[in-house]
């Protein structure tokens, strides 16, 4: 997997939903396990075609210059544990 | 009458006869599908077969007027539609709240299309309105999956629920009734179109059911639902767009206008436009909204006249054309509308003009 230059971080994002808040956490590389690590180097590699829906979640992530945008539902389970460190932007 | 046959036949059998059965077998299977709650947890994709099951129960139920709401408990799950019913049409309240709120919810919206729009549910031909509560684990969203509305509970923190505001509901289900009209593209500004159309529509359901004037109401979306994390009165203001809470960006003019690829373009943000819109044409026609301003949009909605793909101008301008065919040219409900979309900068005011001057 390509790194990211400014640390080597998989930046996290979900938007959307009924509020539109959009949410976002990074998350350093040592950190993810590697099933997780797998599930974002497919995501990247592969992204599934996009179906938007009203009001269902919308996540990207972004390692360095690669960026992937996903359904809620493509979402990669493996990924879930992830979505606890999300906070709101301002 | 044909009979019915047996309840504990799987719904896809019932289904599959009432699609491809002999006369005698798909009278019986739509009576089945009709009384039994299996009929409220189909998906049915074929329209001959939805039509067909929509007027039976609408006929089952006096030809309209009265909503069928069904009630279902997730069970924290979201990887299949409930089969557990809480609550059904002509039952009293249960004991949960969710369950309760929701329930009313759905009737709440179903009045406004009745009443205002003499709207038959989200499909104009007597939909069953399904909901589930209790969806997911901590699940900050509701939405409509276009079959079913889904409830989560909210997380505690940013959200403690999302059946205590029925305008939170009215938006879902529009969403269903824009689905079956427009079917405005979900991204960019058919996208934030579509949200506004929600937005407008969930604000009537609770102006409607508190019998109040364009003056009294809040213009408020989610008002109720925010938890501690979020510092506001709610989520959405569609008579001060971007000042509902702390972190509210949603801009009240096109120069506002914001390019992002979140959020299918900021559909939830860019709708502050076309809210704020609305929410003028709104005060400046004056009395119940559903009757003016509603009545227009609704009209649009309905016409056809908008593609899917519309932008906000293209929409403005329908909304103009619908409000100088309901109410003439030069009317002041059509000057409302055009004054409003021109306070926004969507429109640029010569139709303003052209209609004061007659």
């Amino acid at each position: 997997m390509r790194r990211s230059d400014d640390g080597d971080q998989l930046e996290l994002e979900r938007s959307g939903g009924f509020a539109g808040l959009t949410l976002r956490a990074l998350v350093p590389f040592e950190e993810l396990s590697q099933p997780q690590r797998a599930a974002v180097d497919d995501s990247l590699s592969s992204p599934p075609r996009r179906r938007p829906q009203a009001d269902r979640f919308q996540y990207q992530l972004r390692v360095g210059e690669r960026r992937v945008v996903l359904e809620e539902d493509d979402f990669p389970a493996v990924l879930r544990p992830l979505l606890r460190r999300l906070s709101v932007t301002r | 009458m044909s009979g019915c046959l047996c309840s504990i036949v799987p719904p896809n059998v019932l289904e599959q006869v009432a699609r491809t059965g002999s006369p005698a077998d798909r009278e019986a299977a739509l009576n089945t599908l009709a009384i039994d709650h299996s009929l409220r947890t189909l998906r049915i994709e074929n329209g001959t077969l939805r039509g067909l099951a929509a007027r039976r129960l609408a006929l089952a139920h006096g030809g309209g007027g009265a909503p069928l709401r069904v009630i279902y408990d997730a069970q924290h799950r979201t990887d299949t539609h409930a089969s557990l019913v809480m609550r059904t049409e002509g039952e009293p309240p249960v004991g949960d709240t969710a369950a309760n709120e929701a329930f009313d919810g759905l009737g709440h919206t179903y009045r406004l299309y009745w009443d205002a729009f003499q709207r038959d549910s989200i499909d104009d031909g007597g939909m069953p309105l399904l909901g589930e509560v209790h969806f997911g684990v901590d699940y900050d969203n509701a939405f409509w999956d276009g079959a079913r509305m889904m409830f989560g509970d909210g997380d505690g923190r940013l959200f403690t629920g999302f059946t205590a505001a029925i305008d939170v509901i009215g938006h879902e289900l529009t969403h269903g009734v824009t689905q079956d009209t427009l079917g405005l593209r979900y991204i960019g500004q058919s996208g934030a179109l579509n949200e506004s159309i929600s937005d407008v529509f969930g604000s009537l359901v609770k102006q409607f059911a508190l019998n109040q004037t364009a003056e009294q109401a809040d213009w408020l979306i989610g008002e109720g639902i925010l938890g501690p994390a979020l510092q506001g009165v709610a989520l959405r203001s569609m008579k001060a767009p971007g000042t509902a809470f702390e972190g509210d960006v949603q801009p009240t003019h096109m120069s506002g206008y914001v390019r992002t690829a979140s959020d299918n373009g900021g559909v939830h943000i860019n709708s502050g436009i076309p809210n704020h819109a609305f929410y003028l044409a709104a005060t400046a026609i004056g009395g119940r909204a559903w009757a003016g301003a509603g009545r227009i949009w609704y009209d649009t909605m309905s016409s056809g006249a908008v593609r899917p793909d519309a932008q906000f101008h293209a929409f403005a301008m329908a909304t103009l054309h619908t409000a100088e065919r309901l109410f003439g040219l030069g009317s002041s409900q059509a000057v409302a509308v055009s004054e409003a979309w021109t306070a926004v900068g969507v429109l640029k005011g010569v139709r303003a003009l052209d209609a004061a001057l007659g």
